[in-house]
């Protein structure tokens, strides 16, 4: 059928097909800034304006908008012409992965429309259809209201945000510069196209004719396969490829995206005859259009022999539990026939004795949930054989150079064969340093000789991606009199679920994360890691660490009070110093040995002072003693509480983490980095920008970033670890600096003097004698003149400490005693990460973190029924945090200068979600009296604990 | 994607009804699509779509004898109707309150008022206040055309809505002057499908309670008027005392069902309070905490 309507302006006919929703049609005609993200209208994503008003255009029938008038992201403005909201959300660095901002600018214009002055809590009610993962809406919020009150930074996005000052150290720095491009909050290197639905994602860049691929998925917790009949599947027209376990390499591998040696167990195969959760793998189907993808899959016959499944990890390692991976082929499981999958275990001084020698001893178990990374943008792939056949693999990913290894290694190719391309990411957060659905795709291509392409479906993202692992885990401490501590234990049981990609590394930074915060002679730290017929655990922004916190800082508030101690200063009081060494660092590892660590840098007390302020932190909460509640709030029912948590984390991993990067001059002054370092949404494109602008001595929009292509871009492990400013970064430094020295050289040929004493500054190489020539006229002499030379460099960084970043954080709450629900009204969290190389990028980061942490703490679980299967996998029911959930959470930067980091800088992207949880917790029991160790604190959950306070008080 | 054959777009809702009668069981109405179009890809045979069949604007019947019936067209959304200053009026604002917690800022324009009623499978927000308000809705189908009370609509669905039927205007009389209502709604957040939702409406006079009405949604069974409470509130003096027990017995009535949202002695405690609370703030009592059980 035809339908006409009006689209960005102008009048269109479109053939559709009757059931076609407007989000489908829409990307099909180009318009690929709308974007598909839950197809349920829960996530906003796909926001459109339908006569004026925002829709989500995956519940419109296209046929439906007939002589309607239609309005996407790439009618409201572009970057020749933007809309005033694009300039903002761009000069405010409001957009991270960006993903989601296009539904959101859309959404935004409509108010704009309607109320040009809305109020803060106006545009909140009016942005609860556009969920956002990345930025915690603050800077999108705060976006909006400069538009409104004509706040805006007009056409040209100036440096906005909070300014650092001078690095005062680090690699990068040399005494006496001045510093033009690090320290300042530069808008992104991506420009408004970020914000006008030109960037283009991983399913924007399908070849046209791609085939679509799908996995059809278990129904059973645990299965063999005996009969699978594809023959039906294959009949219908338009499916041009069936694959069950018969028809791929069987090889032993770890999905799980890290670097030689793999540290994690070879207990997946791409498809195989048994099944280990509700989703696992059954076969993949490539067919023309979704719809028949579908319905190839449907008419896949398997007959299953059920087998016995173990959903509760407690009983996992039970002698007559069923096993997972018996097979003899898998290599690197800690002990297959204890569904063992690792352990972890490491010792300093000794704990039982520590415990003797103590005046009291503490001991508590907490609970940690499943939850997911849930990116807006689900795991999206597209493969296709370039003109030579070789293996070209477009992916939404975190780590494309461990992807081309292990994609090669499974099908049997040279490494050359394969090239593995990241385009823009609508965000990982860890579900992405994963082979999710690489190899499907590749099996497709390869079996088709077809274009490809996959992206999962939201339940699938939700079930059957990767989550955090869930963890029980028991905390002993021994305290003396005066407060200190003798010792501290803690041991954990992970569920890595049916398979263990990062099944002994992520547990391993649980205790490798958390332990060293507090001093203590004796410590010990004791990991299981089990396999379960549930879905699959593996890295999550925090990587073990969140779990470990919540244990570790909820325990230290226990103590506090236990002790009459106020929290924060028996907290300080133990925590780790500048000067210091990390007494575990070297016998717990990435799941092995470690590195010495040394801190260096230590801004842990500023970030309290810090939050103390911006929260207004009142002593009352600390003087409150166990099952006194807190003060009352809005209504009756209502009672305020504080909390507080502190937070250590690394940068990189040690000895393991390499980033390299290659800076190539051109002759008009500008330059090409070429880094494998992958930005997720995170800025990192522009950070490397920015430290590359600095050491050459050119604006940042001097500097034309690529990342990442196997083919194009020299070798980094990937955006994991809270790696890349730190180690990608020091790669970034080194080579261009190896390129300035280069154009030194030239330039003193050219002025005549000694190239020791020039500078590059302003675009230009300045003799002290104050002579100086354009890096222009440099390069083009290095191109075109005596000496012809392709000025370029490249550099590896490896480093072998682990600055830790610092955090300190308050929630304040208020919780409903009579339904248990719990809201946030602020959140202030400090972070020391070292000097910021762009303060406002890295607010943005801590923003994010915060509310991701929020969702974990308070509402974000994955549930199950009794035979395995995920019964909350929408976005409807898996609860992340909207809007109007969100208190406007300030984000505080404390600088210190790291000797070791580029400019001084460490990590900032994880250590915000590990503060969360044990933030609420303590805010809770703040203002119930009601101690919960077990995440998240939904309000049933609540409620249930200030009833048992309530029996208590009465028995 | 939706695998359909067909979308019918009919000019009036005498269409629509002989348009599906003549599918023979293949069709279905659609209106907002919120549902129905993300429900994934089940095979359809053809949809009749609504909202071009003159069932959408809201006005007041000011005829003689209709006293000021606020007729909301079926096909009216979610966010027309809060954005309509009459629909502000009944008492004191209790429609748009309940409208006010409904779906997300995006789906609200799409979503309509004839689907929220329609989505037997969800404790709907509209279903409470407009029981409360005493409304009713004009059905048509292949029987003609018949005005139903609101709580014949759910109490006996099966009698008074028969496959081919639609609802084609909603109708919410003038309330009673001196009627004040109030709208609870307990979610894990606040955007969700309510776990219990409750709207109350309180009349005073002379210091007394005259008229207390109370419909609860997500209690188990179909949203519905809970006369056992209105009796007993009925000639009580407003106290926080007469509505905690009015909360109480509301919680010993119930019979909700656990889900994977909340259980159901989860759910009976959320309907302790939201009637509670709504009462309280229907009639005029300053909020005062339950006693602790």
């Amino acid at each position: 059928m035809t339908v006409r309507f009006t689209l960005n302006g102008k009048p269109i006919a479109l053939a559709v097909d009757p059931g076609e929703v407007l989000l489908d049609t829409l990307r099909r005609s180009g318009f690929t800034g709308v974007k598909a993200g839950c197809r349920s209208g829960n996530c906003g994503v796909c926001t459109v304006l339908l006569d004026g008003r925002p829709v989500p255009s995956c519940s419109v029938l296209t046929a439906r908008v007939d002589g309607r008038a239609v309005t996407t992201i790439e009618g409201v403005g572009d970057a020749a012409n933007p809309h005033p909201l694009q300039t903002e959300f761009l000069a405010r660095s409001a957009a991270q992965c960006a993903y989601c901002m296009q539904g959101m600018i859309v959404s935004s214009k409509a108010l704009l429309d309607e109320h040009p002055h809305p109020s803060e809590q106006e545009i909140r009610e009016h942005l609860t259809g556009n969920l956002c993962r990345c930025t915690g809406y603050v800077k999108a919020v705060e976006a909006v209201r400069a538009v409104a009150e004509g706040r805006a930074t007009g056409a040209a996005p100036a440096p906005r945000g909070p300014e650092t000052g001078a690095p005062q150290g680090g690699p990068g720095t040399s005494p006496g510069a001045r510093f033009h491009a690090v320290g300042r909050s530069a808008p992104k290197v991506e420009g408004l196209g970020l914000v006008s639905g030109k960037a283009r994602y991983t399913d924007d860049l399908a070849p046209s004719g791609a085939l679509t691929g799908r996995i059809k998925r278990s129904p059973h917790a645990h299965a063999r396969i005996v009969r699978i009949d594809a023959s039906k599947a294959l009949a219908l027209p338009g499916v041009h490829a069936v694959l069950t376990w018969k028809d791929v390499p069987r090889v032993p591998f770890s999905t799980a995206g890290q670097n030689c040696p793999e540290p994690s167990p070879y207990d997946a195969v791409v498809l195989d005859s048994v099944v280990r959760f509700v989703g696992d793998r059954v076969a993949f189907v490539a067919a023309e259009t979704p719809l028949l993808a579908e319905k190839a899959c449907d008419l896949i016959e398997v007959e299953y022999e059920v087998l016995p499944a173990v959903l509760d990890p407690a009983r996992a390692m039970d002698p007559d539990a069923p096993k997972l991976h018996p097979e003899p082929d898998k290599t690197g499981i800690a002990n297959p026939s204890r569904n063992l999958a690792g352990r972890v275990e490491a010792s300093v001084g000794d704990v039982e004795r520590g415990l003797r020698e103590a005046d009291r001893v503490f001991e508590h178990e907490y609970r940690a949930q499943y939850v997911q990374a849930t990116p807006t943008e689900a795991h999206a792939t597209v493969s296709y054989l370039d003109p030579n056949d070789r293996l070209v693999i477009v992916t939404s990913t975190q780590v494309p150079f461990h992807a081309r290894r292990i994609v090669a290694r499974l099908f049997g190719l040279p490494i050359s064969r394969v090239r593995v391309i990241k385009p823009r990411v609508g965000g990982a957060f860890g579900a992405k340093q994963e082979i999710v659905l690489e190899d499907a795709c590749a099996a497709l291509t390869l079996a088709t000789r077809r274009p490809v392409r996959m992206v999962l479906d939201r339940d699938e993202e939700l079930f059957a991606s990767r989550t955090r692992h869930p963890q029980t885990l028991r905390v002993r401490t021994g305290v003396r009199k005066d407060g200190s501590l003798t010792a501290i234990e803690i041991t954990t049981l992970a569920n890595t679920g049916a398979y263990g990609g990062h099944a002994t590394t992520v547990p391993s930074n649980t205790g490798s994360k958390t332990m060293p915060l507090y001093r203590a002679p004796n410590l010990r730290f004791f990991a299981e890691s089990v396999y379960t017929n549930l879905p699959i655990s593996g890295a999550l922004r925090g990587y073990g660490a969140p779990q470990g916190y919540f244990a570790l800082d909820c325990h230290m508030d226990e103590v506090a009070r236990a002790l009459g101690r106020d929290p924060v200063e028996f907290r300080l009081a133990n925590a780790i110093r500048q000067g210091d060494e990390d007494p575990i660092a070297e016998r717990l590892g990435e799941g092995k040995a470690g590195y010495k660590r040394i801190i260096r840098t230590n801004g842990l007390r500023e970030c309290w002072e810090k939050v103390r302020e911006a929260s207004g932190w009142d002593p009352w909460v600390s003087s409150l003693a166990p099952g006194e509640t807190g003060r009352p709030g809005s209504l009756p029912w209502m009672r305020l509480g504080k909390g507080v948590a502190f937070a250590m984390h690394g940068s990189g991993i040690p000895g393991d983490d390499m980033g390299s990067a290659t800076v190539k001059a051109n002759e008009d002054g500008t330059f090409n980095l070429l880094i494998g370092a992958t930005d997720l949404g995170t800025g990192s494109d522009t950070i490397l920008a920015q430290m590359a602008a600095e050491v050459l001595g050119v604006g940042v929009e001097r500097i034309f970033v690529l990342s990442s292509d196997t083919d194009n871009t020299p070798f980094d492990v990937g955006a994991y670890a809270s790696s890349t400013t730190y180690v990608s970064g020091g790669a970034v430094v080194k080579a261009a600096e190896g390129v300035r020295d280069r154009l030194l050289h030239h330039a003193a040929a050219m002025l005549g003097e000694d190239a020791a004493g020039l500078v590059c500054e302003d675009g230009a190489v300045r003799a002290p004698s104050g002579r100086s020539v354009s890096l222009a006229e440099v390069a083009s002499r290095a191109m075109y003149g005596e000496e012809k030379e392709q000025v370029a460099f490249t550099a590896s960084n490896v480093t072998f400490d682990c600055p830790p970043p610092f955090a300190a954080a308050v929630a304040g709450i208020e919780v409903d005693t009579e339904t248990g629900r719990v809201d946030v009204t602020d959140f202030a969290c400090a972070i020391d990460c070292g000097f910021p190389i762009n303060p406002a990028l890295a607010e943005g980061q801590i923003q994010g973190g915060v509310v991701m942490g929020l969702g974990y703490a308070l509402s974000e679980e994955m549930l199950f029924d009794a035979r395995g299967r995920m019964v909350n996998a929408s976005l409807l029911d898996y609860k992340i945090f909207s809007s109007v959930d969100t208190p406007p959470v300030k984000a505080i930067l404390v600088t210190t200068h790291e000797p070791t980091g580029p400019f001084g800088a460490k990590s900032v992207s994880e250590i915000p979600v590990d503060v969360v949880a044990p933030a609420i917790a303590n805010a809770v029991f703040a203002a119930t009296g009601a101690r919960i160790r077990e995440l998240p604190l939904t309000p049933e959950r609540v409620l249930a604990a200030i009833d048992g306070l309530r029996e208590g008080a009465r028995r | 994607m939706l695998d359909l054959r067909e979308i019918r777009r009919p000019a009036s809702a005498a269409e629509a009804v002989r348009l599906l009668a003549e599918s023979e069981g293949s069709g279905l109405y659609v209106a907002g699509g919120t549902i129905l179009v993300t429900s994934g890809s089940r095979r359809l045979g053809f949809l009749v779509d609504l909202t071009s069949a003159g069932l959408g604007g809201l006005r007041v019947d000011t005829a003689a004898g209709s006293s000021g019936t606020l007729i909301i067209g079926a096909t009216v959304t979610v966010g027309e109707l809060l954005r309509a200053t009459e629909a502000g009026r009944p008492a004191g604002g209790l429609l748009r309150e309940a409208t006010s917690w409904l779906a997300n800022h995006t789906v609200r324009n799409l979503a309509t008022v004839g689907g929220n009623l329609m989505a037997w499978h969800f404790p709907t927000d509209l279903p409470p206040a407009l029981l409360v308000l005493d409304a009713s809705v004009r059905v048509m189908g292949r029987s003609g055309e018949r005005i139903v009370p609101i709580d014949r609509l759910y109490a006996a669905r099966r009698e008074v809505f028969a496959r081919g039927d639609l609802i084609a205007d909603v109708r919410v009389p003038a309330a009673t002057p001196g009627l004040r209502g109030a709208f609870e709604k307990h979610g894990r957040k606040r955007l969700d499908v309510a776990l219990v939702n409750c709207a109350a409406a309180v009349r005073l006079d002379g210091g007394r309670i005259a008229e207390a009405r109370l419909a609860l949604n997500g209690v188990g069974g179909p949203p519905a008027r809970r006369p056992d409470i209105e009796a007993f509130l009925a000639g009580k003096e407003p106290s926080p005392a007469v509505f905690e027990e009015a909360g109480r017995m509301v919680s010993a009535a119930v019979t909700p069902r656990s889900d994977h949202r909340a259980s159901a002695a989860y759910r009976t405690r959320l309907a302790g309070v939201a009637a509670r609370r709504a009462l309280a703030r229907a009639g005029g009592v300053l909020p005062v905490a339950g006693a602790e059980e």
